[in-house]
């Protein structure tokens, strides 16, 4: 074995490297180890203190290490520095925010490391902050300071709001543990029902409004009462909207605000009290309409009372819950025009649920699940669904589960064959933007490529399948006004492309009638649903311009491990496609002997 | 530890020229700056040359708008190595008209609450030579605000068109601005409108307008500059002021004048830390040629005298390229020898911001207001190690870096 110290050898070297360093250039003194230990909240093994002077004012400075040292940074904690939220980057323990999870630092040079923290960081960090360079740095990272505002055990609201201005009316529905806003009453109703099901206290929402800002506010500017909310209305144009709900709300008024930080959009709430007290004989009344009948207050004396300045509000922070910052946290362009697309899934199965699940959380506004099948104990270990869906409907299920994952997208079933769909409902598979056919059935894919041909519809449709063992993959995506499935296969169902031989080895049965199967697991498959979905994806984004084709090879030593071999029409004078193990794209050709298309 | 405020003089490090930024130990923490020479190549970031606009932009404060700010901006002289760089670096023009609001931080202009501004010393160093485009924005920018000032009576004029008028002006002109004036040999302690109570200073030049001509021939050709002894305390109930005298660009002849003003009451001329005239020039301290007699070139008495009035332990400072044993003036190295005499004299020590820490990499050089006088900010304990780690101090530890990175943000590019 090599003689390379251990982990805890090589810690203890940085340590004393660093003491050298801590104490000889920068005047530190050591803390004692049990001292540092005891700092609350942090993991540290060992620390200095030091003095140090950004600009006028000395200050005295903790330099700690924990037990990833040198494999982390060192950490630095400002001791007696103002009070939290007054300097940005300074978290409530004074320990100074230096750097995120990309952050990364070379083990073997633990004296660079903190003179580098300590000259081009820590420092330069306390003297913006002193001066007061850096305090945009609070709107930019606003969710840090003013969720860190907030006390503990407030009320978290969730938005399906469009971040956006203009300040406007909007809708909140409020529960004991969590609120949630959006545009309208009936998409927070939906939105509740898709999570926790059709209960009956989701019947009604109440009003609340929207206050978009010019600029988010520094923690200085953070609302305490309820002029200060009055105020940020004002500045944001929606002092009126203020006063109406101010009429309309009794108990109190939630305030959504926003404003746009040069991160993205942010929101933050702010809850008016109304205030209660109580009479000589100890009933409750509304101090807003006291000496007037309930109803009749004046709606500038409701405004006056409420927002006479000593009102406290209660701040609450806003987590995002739209379509947008879900699905990729404002910053995928697709996600307006995903969030608008209609895809149906024809075969829920292995490659039909899992495609669905990835449209789903790619943003896909609205799936239809088709399929009458019903989810067997052997489906779960290549399927999304598992054990608890056993002995349901797959589409039903599957249905389900994706409202509850995505609340903010719609989704349907159908518990039934296509051919009865085909019959019955056909303005829902005409409607789509896209029909994914994962059933691998014939009569299913030829009938649906007839309807498609034939009905002259403008949707795409894609068609995807495995060759045996998943050892290959195909995704094929046909334009209504191009080649169409049938061109590339025979009239009985060939594939005229196919990767794989398999000689004597067939596909497998359960022992009842009708029960073949293929023996893949979800590792081997995931090549191929992965293949379906981003052609999928190409399709709803409008990026397929002809019938196009793609093709997963499997690597050479799964697909012998499983007891197959390359087509030799597949590797024929191509040699490079032996090793396997990539993708291919090709176009889905035009038969002109077609007998569906021609 | 004691976490008060401190008096500190910061003196940048922008070759010949003089860029140096008193901050009072107040609670409102007035910065007070005297002079600007930000160089080009000290704003181009692929320059080497230290960044000073961002060292003092890091030492200002922001006001409720967000904007940085100076107190007070003094133009001491008209020479370009005063005030280059002022026109990109401050906003000149009406409070009500800042333009940089919505610009990031480091962009926005340094917001001027009141101007210090002489104008006999324009106007003689407009007779001498043209006045370079700053200088005459600076001018133009003081005239705007006497103008306010004399149109609102001197009341209620807000900040940014707040001015002081240093000395008095040729031919009566300053004569009316009695409330915004400040005449030669007066003491005052008002800044920004208010009195300071960490701050006392007398104006000793310029010298008003000579009635003779030949007389203010010289002044003009002395290099004319506002000559101000600045009493600081340490802390505001302080019992000591500790005095920093600067002058400009002012040489012999004014020197020797101030000499025999003041040499009933030298107290007037005793410092505690004084930036050496012009840059460490020799002019300053005699009428002979340094490159043309270097060790014949004789000394002026009465000058020396004048700056000669070092308290024990006080500093002097050349603000200057660093000086050698040439024939360059400035800086001069006979200069700096006189200096240094007069330093060791009083168990002081010399200085020069070129040099300090290193020649090869100059830091803003700090001192700080204690009851003894003035000290070096970060000054080495016996052990060797600093006793705090300041600005100047960890500008020279991270001199001591080497090339590579140990750290890097942004540096894991994988995720999961």
């Amino acid at each position: 074995m090599l003689d390379v110290p251990s982990l805890e050898q090589r810690r203890q070297q940085a340590i004393l490297q660093l003491h050298d360093f801590l104490c000889r250039e920068c005047g530190a003194a050591r803390i004692p180890d049990p001292e540092a230990a005891q700092i609350v909240g942090r993991n540290f093994i060992s620390g200095w203190r030091l003095g140090i002077q950004p600009l006028q004012k000395q200050r005295e400075m903790n330099v700690c290490v924990d037990g990833l040292f040198p494999f982390a940074a060192p950490r630095f904690q400002l001791i007696g520095g103002p009070a939290f939220l007054t300097w940005p980057h300074v978290e409530k323990d004074g320990a100074l925010c230096l750097g995120d999870e990309t952050f990364t630092v070379d083990a073997s040079q633990p004296v660079l490391m903190a003179r580098q923290l300590l000259v081009e960081m820590a420092f330069p960090l306390l003297r913006a902050s002193e001066s007061g360079s850096n305090r945009e740095d609070f709107r930019t990272e606003f969710y840090s300071y003013w969720n860190a505002s907030i006390p503990a055990g407030g009320v978290a609201i969730r938005s399906l709001l469009l971040p956006q201005g203009p300040s406007r009316a909007v809708r909140i529905w409020r529960g004991q543990h969590f609120a949630v806003v959006g545009e309208t009453e009936q998409s927070i109703l939906q939105w509740l029902k898709n999570l926790y099901g059709d209960q009956k206290q989701f019947d009604t929402t109440e009003a609340s409004c929207l206050l978009w800002l010019n600029e988010l506010p520094l923690p200085v500017q953070y609302p305490h009462r309820s002029s200060d909310v009055h105020a940020m209305a004002h500045a944001s144009g929606g002092a009126e909207l203020l006063l109406e709900l101010a009429a309309k709300e009794k108990r109190s008024i939630p305030v959504i605000f926003g404003s746009v930080s040069e991160n993205g959009p942010c929101l933050g709430a702010v809850i008016v009290s109304n205030t209660k007290r109580m009479d000589v004989v100890g009933r409750h009344i509304n101090s807003i309409e006291a000496g007037f009948r309930p109803g009749l207050t004046p709606r500038k004396l409701i405004a006056k009372r409420l927002f006479n300045g000593s009102t406290p509000v209660t701040r609450a922070a806003v987590e995002r819950a739209d379509a947008a910052w879900v699905h990729g946290r404002d910053q995928d362009p697709r996600q307006a025009t995903l969030a608008s697309r209609r895809a149906v899934i024809i075969g829920c199965g292995a490659i039909g649920a899992p495609v669905a699940t990835q449209l789903a959380m790619a943003g896909v506004g609205y799936i239809l699940l088709v399929d009458p099948a019903i989810l067997s104990w052997a489906n779960i270990g290549r399927h999304p669904l598992g054990a608890d869906s056993v002995g349901f409907g797959k589409a039903q299920q599957l249905a389900k589960k994706l409202a509850v994952s995505f609340p903010h997208a719609h989704f349907e079933s159908r518990a039934e064959e296509f051919g009865a769909v085909l019959q019955k409902d056909q303005s829902l598979l005409a409607d789509s933007d896209l029909i994914v056919c994962a059933t691998g059935i014939w009569s299913v894919e030829s009938a649906l490529n007839a309807w498609h041909i034939g009905g002259m519809r403008p949707a795409n449709i894609l068609y995807s399948w495995t060759e045996p063992h998943a050892c290959a993959g195909h995704a094929v995506a046909i334009k209504p006004d191009d080649a169409c499935l049938q061109c590339q296969f025979s009239r009985l169902g060939d594939a005229k492309t196919t990767l794989t031989e398999w000689g004597s080895v067939g596909p497998k049965h359960e022992p009842a009638c009708g029960a073949v199967y293929q023996p893949y697991g979800p590792v081997e498959l995931a090549w191929t649903t992965a293949l379906a979905s981003a052609l999928a994806l190409d399709c709803l984004l409008s990026k397929i311009s002809s019938s196009t084709h793609r093709i997963w090879a499997g690597p050479k030593a799964m697909l012998e491990a499983a007891g197959g071999s390359w087509n030799a029409d597949w590797i024929r004078d191509r040699k490079e496609r032996e090793a396997g193990g990539f993708l291919e794209q090709r176009v889905w050709a035009k038969d002109l002997t077609c007998p569906i298309c021609t | 530890m004691s976490k008060d405020r401190k008096s500190i003089v910061t003196l940048f490090p922008v070759g010949n020229g003089d860029m140096t930024l008193i901050a009072l130990a107040d609670n409102a923490e007035t910065k007070i700056l005297v002079d600007c020479n930000i160089r080009e190549a000290a704003d181009d970031p692929e320059d080497e040359t230290r960044d000073v606009a961002k060292d003092l932009r890091d030492r200002l404060k922001r006001d409720g708008k967000g904007r940085p700010y100076v107190d007070v901006f003094l133009a001491g002289h008209g020479d370009q190595d005063h005030c280059r760089g002022i026109s990109k670096h401050f906003y000149f023009g009406p409070p009500d008209a800042y333009p940089d609001d919505k610009k990031k931080d480091s962009e926005k202009r340094i917001f001027i609450r009141e101007l210090w501004s002489s104008p006999m010393v324009f106007r003689r160093a407009g007779k001498l030579n043209k006045l370079c485009d700053e200088a005459l924005a600076f001018a133009a920018e003081a005239k705007r605000r006497v103008k306010v000032n004399r149109n609102k009576k001197f009341v209620g004029v807000a900040e940014g068109d707040r001015v002081l008028v240093l000395g008095e002006d040729e031919d009566g002109k300053t004569d009316d601005l009695g409330p915004i004036l400040v005449k030669i040999d007066d003491v005052f302690s008002k800044i920004n409108g208010s009195h300071n109570f960490v701050f006392q200073a007398q104006l000793l030049a310029p010298l008003p307008k000579a009635d003779d001509d030949e007389e203010e021939e010289v002044l003009s050709r002395n290099h004319s500059s506002v000559v101000v002894n600045i009493g600081l305390r340490a802390k505001p109930l302080a019992s000591t002021l500790r005095h920093f005298l600067t002058g400009g660009d002012a040489e012999v002849a004014i020197w020797e004048r101030l000499w025999q003003r003041h040499k009933k009451f030298p107290s007037v001329l005793e410092y505690d830390l004084m930036q050496t005239p012009h840059h460490c020039s020799w002019h300053s301290l005699s009428y002979d040629s340094w490159s043309e007699k270097r060790e014949k070139a004789a000394v002026s008495a009465a000058a020396r005298s004048a700056l000669s009035q070092i308290r024990s332990g006080g500093k002097i400072i050349a603000s200057s390229l660093p000086i050698v044993d040439d024939d360059c003036d400035p800086p001069c190295y006979g200069a700096k020898r006189e200096y240094e005499k007069i330093a060791r004299g009083a168990n002081g020590t010399f200085y020069c911001t070129g040099e300090y820490p290193t020649s090869e990499s100059p830091a803003p050089l700090e001192f700080y207001v204690s009851e003894d006088g003035f000290e070096e900010l970060g000054a080495k304990t016996v052990s060797g190690a600093p006793a705090i780690l300041t600005s100047g101090i960890v500008d020279a530890i991270g001199a001591r870096a080497a090339e590579a990175a140990a750290v890097k943000k942004q540096g894991n590019r994988r995720y999961a």
